[in-house]
């Protein structure tokens, strides 16, 4: 089970609005097909932070994981600062 | 001469000193190295201005102008744009409004009014289909915006007129009084309102039925369907439809870099309560547009209570949110709506009220001001009926609002004791909702702008951020191909706020509306460059439109070194230089090496001089502004 987060305006693009979800993975999964399969388009994203870390959308995602999407309009760096 | 296509060919010249006017025809030359906007403004300040003109004198040249796709049928192009020198900074002054005026003035006949002198008594223009009339106002002098607006259109006897008016506080000279049309369109920034006062000159009033013809107008209207069809599916055009600009306020939050308390965090206890969820919820009346624009950004609201709002002033923009918002620690968006409505009732800039009314919070908090100062009001953060009294009193110049209706650079200068530690401003304009720590490129712009601190400059960083990043794509032409950190204001940053400031440049003299084409939203260049064949007729590419933009930019920043502006002014407030205290960015500063490197890449890359800021003769050449030179030199600014 991961949880993603929609920060902003990146809910709206959700079909039910939700700014947090749980999803159950089945085989390996990347947080851009995870969004993807939200509906949400990835030309909105500024920035992916897995677990607080800096990545891009072809990041596989793990069991536990929190995945976080920033809007075009805002998002500059994790909490930590750090990159994958 | 061949006809125009997509504008009038003329300009109205009035004099209110001597209560006439004429009819001015520049020619196709003319409209096509300047394109309307903040380009024509720069030709007539430079060329008939003097240097050291007082902004609230009689000399002062007030204009308005429109750009040659104003008005054009195609969507995000109803902008028209107010210049003179600003009372609020001495500079360039320059505002641009949405809404109906513009293309209204233009079906009048008229690409552009040029108002000089100033009346004995309060007067209205009165311009309809060519005709112009100079009019008595002296039983709409003090009237708020609308009330003005709709005494104009009872007396004329035609509810179709487009007003743009100045409220009490133009009249009353607040330095960053602003020109509304239909009470939510603002020429908000850099004090137009104030110079409109200076002249007696309360409103202008515009009824025009005869469009000017495009070029091609089965092309016009084949684009504007397309765009109508492709707006809701391009992800970029419909969030501004389905949020508008409020939809910002709770991704900069999540961010850490929504200016909070006069800027000193990036993140906002309260913001939750100020968010779109929130504003769609509580205070949402529907979407609103301007002239011939589907995406409908601007917002309806609805407050009844203790903050009841008059819904013809409209709802709070992201802006405003935030300055009367987060930057008053104020989390009752009800109190902020009434802000909103207060400050375009009276004709106030709400950034700069706002703002102005954080640092008078912040010199309330740290014993700058006493409550004997303050008329009595405990002015805290977070004091949304102290917040909403300072509205007032700075709209009517009364007591400590006479004050703050100076702007709050003058007011720190006033107060003294370090109080200018606490004033975000920029060449004496109060900063936009933009955190610098968190959007660098943005901070960079708001030093380097010619009108004081100005977030419509370029893109914003973190646009640029991500590879797949839909701005990043439409940027391609322009030859940003690769993704730039947010947090990045080396080079490759630096080259993009170059290229991207000429375009927005350009929107700010075409007449259109950056929320309608790449770069800020994702509908590419080439795109708008067919409509901008299809209404002007001329083989124009986005090399000529650039240079437009960077000829209009040249023009403004000419106009500053003449009033002695210099480098040393690109200067951003101390604070930005400290780490963010709290937040996703905490512990973020500004480098001041690197922003310095930054402004002088940013100087060499423009032609001017790193340390004079004088553009070398060759740049002005290129740009067809070796009359510019000439000029600098006359005025005895530089010697090449």
């Amino acid at each position: 089970m991961v949880t993603i987060t929609l920060h902003g305006v990146l809910n709206l693009y959700a079909p039910g609005g939700e700014r947090s979800v749980r999803i159950e993975l089945h085989g390996p999964t990347t947080a851009g097909q995870l969004l993807e399969l939200m509906g949400i388009p990835l030309g909105m994203l500024s920035m992916l932070l897995i677990n607080d870390r800096r990545v891009g959308p072809e990041a596989l995602v793990s069991d536990g994981d929190l995945v976080e999407a920033f809007p075009f309009c805002a998002g500059g760096r994790g909490l930590s600062g750090a990159e994958v | 001469m061949t006809m125009p296509n997509g504008y009038s060919g003329k300009i109205l010249r009035v004099d209110l000193t001597r209560l006439s006017s004429e009819v001015e025809e520049p020619g196709e030359i003319f409209y096509r190295r300047y394109w309307g906007g903040k380009g024509f403004a720069g030709h007539l300040l430079l060329k008939e201005q003097s240097a050291g003109t007082d902004p609230l004198s009689p000399d002062n040249l007030l204009i308005l102008a429109t750009g040659v796709m104003t008005g054009s049928n195609l969507p995000a192009m109803p902008r028209f744009t107010v210049c003179s020198r600003s009372p609020l900074t001495g500079c360039f002054g320059e505002s641009e409004a949405g809404g109906w005026w513009g293309p209204e003035l233009k079906f009048a006949g008229f690409d552009a009014v040029v108002v000089k002198g100033c009346a004995e008594r309060p007067v209205y223009l009165w311009i309809r289909d060519g005709q112009v009339e100079i009019r008595d106002a002296s039983r709409i002098w003090g009237l708020d915006t609308v009330d003005a607006q709709d005494a104009i259109r009872e007396e004329l006897g035609d509810r179709r007129i487009r007003v743009a008016a100045i409220g009490p506080a133009g009249e009353r000279l607040v330095r960053y009084a602003c020109i509304l049309n239909e009470g939510k369109h603002a020429n908000g920034r850099n004090g137009m309102g104030a110079v409109m006062g200076s002249k007696r000159l309360k409103a202008i009033a515009v009824r025009g039925t005869k469009p000017p013809k495009p070029f091609d107008p089965e092309e016009v209207h084949r684009l504007a369907r397309w765009y109508a069809a492709e707006y809701l599916n391009n992800p970029t055009t419909r969030i501004l439809y389905e949020a508008g600009t409020p939809g910002l306020l709770s991704g900069l939050q999540a961010s850490g870099m929504l200016p909070t308390r006069n800027f000193r965090s990036g993140s906002f206890e309260g913001a939750e309560s100020i968010g779109w969820d929130a504003y769609r919820q509580e205070i949402f009346a529907g979407p609103r547009g301007c002239f011939g624009c589907p995406i409908r950004c601007k917002r309806e609201a609805r407050v009844e209570g203790r903050y009841t709002i008059d819904p013809r002033y409209g709802g709070p923009e992201y802006e405003t949110l935030g300055a009367f918002g987060s930057a008053c620690a104020v989390s009752d968006l009800r109190a902020i709506a009434k802000a909103n409505e207060m400050c375009n009732r009276f004709g106030l800039d709400t950034i700069s009220t706002g703002i102005t009314i954080a640092f008078a919070m912040e010199c309330f908090e740290n014993g700058l001001l006493g409550i004997e100062e303050l008329d009595g009001i405990e002015l805290r953060f977070g004091n949304a009926d102290a917040m909403l009294a300072m509205v007032e009193r700075i709209a009517r110049r009364e007591g400590i609002g006479d004050l703050l209706a100076e702007g709050s650079a003058r007011a720190a200068a006033q107060i003294g004791r370090g109080a200018d530690r606490f004033a975000m401003q920029v060449k004496g304009q109060e900063l936009p909702l933009h955190e610098p720590r968190g959007k660098p490129a943005v901070g960079l712009g708001y030093a380097v702008s010619d009108i004081g601190a100005d977030h419509l400059l370029a893109v914003h960083d973190p646009g640029l951020q991500m590879r797949e990043s839909a701005i990043l794509k439409v940027m391609a032409p322009l030859g940003v191909l690769e993704p730039i950190d947010t947090l990045d204001l080396g080079p490759r940053k630096v080259r993009a706020f170059y290229y991207a400031e000429s375009i927005f440049a350009f929107w700010k003299a075409a007449g259109v509306c950056n929320f309608g084409y790449a770069p800020r939203v994702a509908i590419p260049f080439e795109k708008f460059i067919s409509m901008a064949r299809a209404v002007t007729g001329w083989d124009t590419d986005l090399f000529e439109i650039s240079k437009v933009g960077e000829r209009a930019i040249n023009m403004s920043h000419a106009f500053n070194l003449r009033e002695g502006i210099r480098r040393r002014d690109d200067r951003l407030p101390e604070r930005f230089f400290e780490p963010l205290p709290d937040g996703r960015l905490q512990g973020t500063a500004l480098s001041r090496q690197e922003y310095e490197e930054a402004v002088t890449l940013l100087y060499q890359m423009k032609g001017w001089d790193p340390t004079t800021g004088f553009p070398t003769r060759g740049k002005l050449a290129e740009l067809d502004l070796d009359w510019v030179a000439d000029l600098l030199c006359s005025a005895g600014v530089t010697a090449w």
